[in-house]
């Protein structure tokens, strides 16, 4: 067993969640990478991300969640919610741009994951299974 | 200005005054050690910007000065602060900010990439245990801030523990907040170094444009400075760090200026690539000699203070005979370049490159490159290692409609965030993130042939 640390990205995580919500607020993507990243502690993996705020219960900003936010924003995956209020910025699929989309956010549903995120280097395969596990625990399942 | 100062000239804020305690810290070799710690790596597209994190960490104390005692006033009479703890926070201000980046790697953020986390944090646990704070960190902040923490704490703490007040003085430097209803006042004085629109930020925008010579940030720092004010923000439930209404066209120019930064210096195509190119160089060679903890652990940075020179000789020293490490040395120190497909947002034809995009969502980033790499190179054996690379930027994006929500500035008495003031003029189509790809001119058709095909989802 590779017994070295799995540095995960933001992205699995932020794309499952809009994978598995109609819509999210940036701060409650926010706090679904943090209790990944929370869960993650005592195991190989961990969230390369970084976290600033009121923990555990107040509200917690990340700039790496922003970064992550803001990439599939610019290119068109996600797309500002129509009723977005004056206090949080909500983000929601941006479906009309076709099939690409649709299947990429496909691929990340949860019970679709067991057989995708195979391109990380996991180290070990226990690392992924476990990973998925988590993402399972800590993603409120809308759809 | 307080006495028994000296003065160092700067070149964004002229005078610097540095007391007497504060040269028994700047004076030490761990602190000059950020002489030779650049404060990027843009020097390939601006040759001038040869800034060193030195002279940014003098910029932002002098910053957080000035803001800690605009704000005096209004802490020692509407918040109660009495005069003695004003001058702790005074001095927790000021050192906060001068020891922010003391942490810094060699070549700061590429070589931040190599840091341990897990060391740092269990050293930062000890620091703060020998130094009575019981406080739950929780230790989610960036490496080089917990590593800054670290370092002061050791070799600062017992020098600075009847002045400041320790425990603020690490939340500022890793932006956590207390969250407990008695520290509302010190989860203002948190955001002076931490928060969207803090010294910190203020400092490398405008050193950064200063010194690439690009000058997109020109402001009046004095007026705004004197627009800041602490508001209780009815949203939040709490008082916010925010700016009076007298200083709208500063911000604004500050805002706007802050993404011409991002998108033009820090975010330029070659700065992005020299990055991607830098990281994968030092990645290789630690992998093949094993001495990550050697330029990169915690002893490395404070007792053997390891700098941008020592990472130098180390690169230059390994690489020979590697061919990998001798094809990414001179790309990035003989300018051999490789042309990206497109440099910036409007040459990016998104629509051709939806399948492309939809491979990198699942390949997107790895801690030192993209997956998709390698599954092109696997499939298509035309293509080998170094052939092209797929990169990013991996900065937060300053005009993201997430950023500018939480500039907090005071109208008709009534805290407003900057989106909905700027309405008129701020776009939230914006659009900087965008992934870069750099192919040699060889391989370019044969790339563009599968990034333009179905044939990436048959990979």
């Amino acid at each position: 067993m590779d017994s070295k640390n799995v540095l995960i990205s933001t992205t699995p995580v932020v794309l499952s969640y809009f994978a598995m919500n109609k819509k999210g607020t940036r701060q409650e993507v926010t706090k679904v990478v943090f209790d990944v990243a929370n869960k993650m502690k005592g195991t190989n993996l961990s969230m390369d991300a970084v976290f600033r705020g009121y923990f555990p219960e107040g509200p917690i900003k990340s700039e790496t969640v922003d970064n992550e936010l803001w990439y599939w924003f610019s290119n068109n995956f996600l797309k500002e919610c129509p009723d977005s209020d004056d206090n949080d910025v909500c983000f929601e699929k941006n479906i009309d741009q076709g099939l690409t989309v649709k299947k990429t956010f496909e691929e990340y549903k949860i019970k679709n994951l067991p057989k995708n995120l195979k391109e990380i280097n996991w180290g070990d395969d226990a690392n992924r299974i476990r990973f998925i596990e988590i993402l399972s625990e800590a993603l409120p399942c809308a759809e | 200005m307080p006495n028994n100062t000296k003065n160092i000239r700067d070149i964004i804020h002229g005078y610097i005054p540095i007391r007497q305690q504060d040269l028994q810290i700047i004076d030490t070799d761990i602190f000059q050690r950020l002489r030779r710690i650049k404060q990027g790596y843009v020097q390939t597209v601006y040759p001038c910007a040869n800034h060193s994190r030195f002279e940014h960490s003098l910029g932002v104390m002098y910053l957080g000065t000035k803001v800690i005692e605009h704000l005096k006033d209004q802490l020692t009479t509407e918040f109660g602060v009495s005069e003695k703890r004003y001058y702790e926070l005074y001095n927790t201000v000021i050192y906060a900010c001068l020891l922010h980046d003391i942490g810094h790697a060699p070549f700061s953020h590429i070589g931040e990439k190599f840091y341990d986390k897990n060391e740092i944090t269990t050293i930062l646990s000890c620091q703060l245990k020998e130094n009575g704070i019981i406080a739950e960190l929780h230790g989610e902040a960036a490496e080089h801030e917990l590593c800054s923490c670290a370092i002061a704490l050791e070799y600062f703490g017992e020098m600075l523990k009847d002045q400041i007040d320790l425990e603020l003085f690490c939340r500022m430097i890793t932006g956590e907040a207390y969250n407990k209803k008695d520290k509302r006042v010190e989860d203002v004085i948190i955001s002076i170094l931490n928060s969207d629109f803090d010294v910190d930020k203020l400092d490398y925008c405008l050193r950064d444009s200063f010194m690439t010579g690009a000058k997109i940030v020109v402001l009046d720092v004095d007026r705004l400075i004197s627009s800041f004010i602490i508001k209780d923000d009815k949203s939040e439930g709490r008082p916010v760090l925010a700016f009076s209404s007298k200083s709208l066209s500063t911000i604004s120019n500050f805002v706007y200026g802050r993404e011409a930064v991002y998108m033009w210096i820090v975010s330029h195509h070659i700065t992005i690539f020299t990055d991607c190119i830098f990281i994968r160089l030092i990645n290789h060679l630690m992998e093949i000699t094993q001495k990550q903890n050697e330029y990169f652990g915690y002893d490395a940075i404070c007792k053997d203070l390891k700098d941008d020179y020592d990472l130098i000789s180390f690169i230059r020293h390994y690489k020979k005979g590697d061919a990998y490490a001798e094809h990414l040395y001179n790309q990035l120190f003989n300018r051999d370049y490789y042309k990206a497909l497109w440099k910036n947002y409007y040459e990016y034809p998104s629509t051709e490159y939806h399948s492309y995009l939809s491979m990198v969502s699942r390949t997107k980033k790895t801690k030192y490159g993209n997956g998709l790499e390698d599954l092109i190179i696997k499939k298509y054996p035309i293509f080998s290692k170094g052939d092209f690379y797929i990169a990013s930027t991996d900065y937060t994006k300053p005009l993201a409609p997430l950023q500018v929500k939480d500039i907090s500035i005071v109208i008709n008495g009534k805290v407003e965030k900057f989106e909905k003031i700027f309405a008129k003029t701020f776009t939230k189509d914006s659009k900087t993130d965008i992934p870069f790809i750099f192919v040699k001119d060889s391989k370019r058709s044969e790339l563009l042939d599968i990034l333009t095909s179905d044939k990436l989802a048959d990979l």
